[in-house]
């Protein structure tokens, strides 16, 4: 056996490999344009194509960091909390409200007032300019054609406690977590507390189905193994489009108005690159972004009026909630305390 | 009568003080970074229940919805070990015999398939329900399920089913030929297989089971995206909604109890793999005469593993579409796809000189060999997610070089990950060499370097090539640790699919998957090629002819 590879050769070869791999990584580049790191917790699906457009239209480097659907929406929110002291985010986009709030109140967050916040109603807005909402989604119940008529509609929450519809017939996504539990705290806050525990207490002793996550609410409506769930309109329009005999009831439209959840954006405190953080913020909050997040199906309710069509924009004159977003997370905890006492047993 | 089999002292090579120091800083090495992420949450614990959060502790006996789950994450890693090793061993029957010509080389080849990452196979099962259903509901059948326990469990099992059969491969070609001559002198060929070949092979059969149990115990991707909710992923939900590294590690508990125990019983027969001097001999001299039923099976079994074969190829081309439909898909992506194989290039080179030093450690240390081989199999029991957790907690605070945040952390995850497994190759290769090759050239040796570079590294070589080539393709598809620890900006290819795949089947995910199944089906040849003693391949190109 005639070889010549010496040990000697084989280790620096090995080392040299190493260490110049490691030197060309991207981080260990010297890079002299301008950049902001954004973390969103918005669908990278939907996020993306916006991220990409920022970058054409200004030539700074978005470097994003996607929440995933595991995480329950909170994975970023606990890293932004943690790198407090030395943050490594700019911006941050989340898709709803309630940890926007948690992360002021933590003092993750530093103000900022966009200019191009100035036509979004006050209600979506942070009075001390902390975070401001935009592109509205909304709860919605997912109702099966096939299974459920028109005329026999669900028209409130409070219908969903009638004997006509079966308990094991309706889906909920577990209410501590996510967007459902968004909802919860917004009943709490609008009907209190002891009546919401009831609501929610009543649901349980029907026998509702409740699972793990919004798509499998969905799933199930879609797939008629149950006759109607509790989503949002991303995930109703979702299977919607895909030809799925669903329809979107709107609850409380004669009483309690639905839950519509704006996503937010704010400026990290202690942030690197601060100025390309707040052209980032001016940018998501122009108009040409609202109408594209709704043409995505991501946004269903602009919150302002837009110019853009899609297949599932929702009438902009539907009721909301009459609830502030303070008041909803306020209540977040003392619901989510309750509801797993009942649902998490 | 004298045994000649050689014994562990007989195999031990020279080794000078140096060499000993740089295995055994290897050896540290490894356990910092293999075991420092568990070791630092374990290190958390007392420290959070003197804090007064005592009643964290109740996080270890999962109650209510979680025993539940946990229940359920047993029973569908069972199903999936049990059902996986039937396959392995009817598939494994007929392929064990295969052992010259195409065949031979055919059923390498569905061995190569194994590091496919299973939400490629997801992806490509649930685009094939989809278009089944289509054909049963125009014929009035009613549709078969495209999400829940029974789909997670069959997508599982085929991505895990070249681990099967590998696995059952490898108990099936360590039988002494002799054994099952004498067997089959006195009784039937069935009697002969049920009666001493499997009990023979019954170790590595266990062992089998084990590793499909364990891969899908702590694996959560495929059943979160057929929403089938998990233990595993549990642990990651749980980190994400308290940032509360002790608590995921309390709840994780349970897990790494069961998971230990599976290796500790399961594993160990795996230490000595590839010892047998028969694994290139073919086993039978005259062919078997099997029931009909069993041929039977047999078939059904290969059906199903062409199946694992063809459904994802047809399924992921058909769904790319187009030619420039897939260059499209992959400019969009060529950051994470440059990244990732980088990433993982990185992590087998850094790899290799670890993993050495621990085999020879392992292999050559007469007093520690079971201490060692304990702790290099012990990492493979802890979660991802949980890997991920120990990593931020060890990493994210200051330090004179920057860790945290950069693409540093997928790389020690992979290396915490996979570094075991590149330890466990290169020490059967370490097993496989004959010391009386060493000590035949150390007589004519000029120096010891001159028997290092002309006897031992060329021998050494297929279980080098083989490590770095499972260490590779298993970083390409990690997501488990890497899903907590990517730099702002830097996702890995197999992050981007995930995201995407929550909306379903699509071009983009289907041209993504494809690539990287290709891209992993030649990395996984050239790593298989290492294995069957093929790697003079790689080798010409050093060799001088005198």
């Amino acid at each position: 056996m005639r070889c010549s590879f010496p040990l000697i050769k084989s280790f620096l070869v090995l080392i040299s490999m190493v260490l110049l791999s490691i030197v060309l990584l991207p981080d260990c580049q010297p890079d002299n344009t301008k950049k902001i790191v954004v973390y969103t917790s918005v669908d990278q699906v939907f996020s993306e194509p916006i991220l990409k457009l920022f970058e054409k239209e200004t030539g700074i480097r978005v470097m994003p960091v996607y929440d995933v659907e595991a995480a329950k929406t909170t994975g970023l929110v606990n890293r932004l909390i943690t790198e407090k002291n030395h943050p490594q985010a700019d911006v941050f986009w989340n898709g709803e409200f309630v940890q926007t709030l948690l992360l002021k109140e933590d003092g993750v967050l530093a103000p900022y007032k966009s200019p191009n916040a100035v036509d979004i109603p006050a209600k979506y807005v942070d009075p001390q300019g902390y975070w401001t909402g935009f592109a509205g989604r909304a709860r919605v119940l997912l109702v099966n054609t096939k299974l459920v008529t028109p005329s026999d509609y669900p028209q409130s929450m409070f219908d969903l406690l009638n004997d006509k519809y079966p308990g094991k017939q309706i889906g909920i996504a577990y209410p501590v977590f996510g967007s459902t539990a968004t909802e919860a705290a917004a009943l709490y806050a609008v009907i209190g507390q002891e009546k919401a525990r009831a609501f929610y207490q009543q649901l349980n002793d029907r026998g509702v189905r409740v699972v793990d996550g919004i798509s499998v609410v969905r799933n199930l409506v879609s797939s008629g193994q149950i006759m109607m769930g509790l989503v949002d309109t991303d995930d109703a329009c979702g299977v919607i489009k895909q030809g799925e005999p669903v329809a979107m009831d709107f609850l409380g439209q004669n009483d309690l108005g639905t839950l519509i959840i704006p996503n937010t954006v704010a400026l990290i405190a202690g942030a690197s690159h601060p100025d390309e953080g707040k052209k980032f913020i001016d940018f998501v909050l122009s108009r040409e972004v609202a109408n594209l997040l709704v043409v995505s199906g991501w946004s269903h309710i602009p919150l302002r009026p837009v110019n853009a069509s899609s297949n599932c924009l929702i009438d902009p004159d539907i009721k909301g909630m009459n609830v502030s977003l303070q008041d909803i997370y306020q209540q977040l905890q003392p619901s989510q305390k309750d509801l797993a006492g009942i649902f998490l047993k | 009568m004298k045994s000649t089999a050689l014994t562990a002292e007989d195999k031990m090579p020279f080794r000078s003080p140096w060499e000993l120091i740089l295995q055994r800083i290897g050896l540290l090495i490894f356990i910092l970074i293999v075991l420092g992420p568990l070791l630092v949450l374990i290190a958390q614990v007392i420290p959070a229940l003197s804090a007064g959060h005592t009643e964290w502790l109740k996080l270890m006996l999962p109650t209510g919805r979680r025993l539940i789950l946990l229940l359920n994450s047993l029973w569908f890693a069972g199903a999936v070990a049990v059902s996986g090793v039937i396959i392995g061993v009817l598939g494994g029957s007929v392929l064990w015999r295969w052992d010259t010509g195409w065949r031979g080389y055919l059923r390498w080849l569905i061995i190569v398939l194994a590091p496919i990452p299973p939400y490629i196979h997801a992806l490509a099962w649930t685009s094939t329900i989809y278009t089944v259903n289509t054909w049963l509901q125009n014929i009035g059948l009613p549709a078969l399920p495209v999400q829940g326990w029974v789909t997670a469990w069959w997508i599982q099992l085929m991505s895990l089913a070249p681990i099967a059969i590998g696995l059952a491969l490898i108990g099936l070609k360590s039988l002494e030929p002799a054994i099952i001559d004498s067997a089959r002198m006195l009784r039937s060929d069935i009697a002969g297989l049920f009666r001493v070949i499997l009990p023979l092979a019954a170790p590595a059969l266990l062992a089998g089971g084990g590793v499909l149990f364990l891969l899908s115990l702590l694996d959560y991707s495929v059943p979160s995206l057929v929403n089938l909710n998990v233990y595993s992923l549990e642990i990651f939900a749980e980190f994400s909604a308290n940032n509360q590294p002790v608590r995921a590690l309390l709840l994780a508990f349970p897990l790494l109890v069961i998971a230990i125990t599976v290796i500790l019983v399961s594993l160990s027969p795996l230490r000595n793999a590839a010892q047998s001097s028969s694994w290139r001999v073919p086993n039978w001299k005259v062919g078997p005469v099997w029931p009909k039923w069993l041929v039977f099976l047999q078939w059904l079994a290969l059906i199903v593993l062409l199946g694992q074969i063809v459904v994802p190829l047809v399924s992921l081309t058909t769904a790319v579409g187009t030619l420039s439909g897939m260059a499209t898909t992959v400019n969009l992506a060529h950051k994470e796809i440059i990244f990732t194989l980088w990433i993982s290039v990185i992590v087998a080179l850094i790899c290799l000189p670890i993993a050495y030093a621990v085999a020879r450690e392992m292999v050559y240390s007469r007093r520690w060999e079971k201490l060692i081989w304990l702790v290099v199999i012990t990492p493979l029991a802890i979660p991802p997610s949980l890997i991920g957790i120990g990593l931020i907690t060890i990493w994210n605070r200051s330090f004179p070089i920057q860790v945290y945040g950069t693409s540093l952390m997928p790389i020690l995850a992979g290396i915490a990950r996979f570094a075991p497994f590149a330890v466990m190759v290169i020490a059967a290769q370490l097993r496989s060499i004959n010391p009386l090759l060493i000590d035949a050239a150390r007589i004519l040796q000029t120096n010891r370097w001159q028997t290092w570079k002309q006897i031992w590294l060329p021998m050494l070589m297929p279980g080098l090539l083989a490590a770095a080539g499972i260490v590779f393709v298993l970083t390409t598809g990690e997501l488990g640790a890497t899903l907590l620890v990517a730099p702002p900006g830097q996702a890995t290819l197999t992050i981007r699919i995930y995201n995407f795949l929550h909306y379903g089947a699509s071009s983009v995910v289907a041209g993504l998957c494809l690539m990287m199944a290709l891209t992993i089906l030649i990395v996984g040849i050239i790593a298989a090629l290492a294995l069957t003693g093929r790697s003079n391949i790689f080798l010409k190109p050093f060799v001088r002819q005198k």
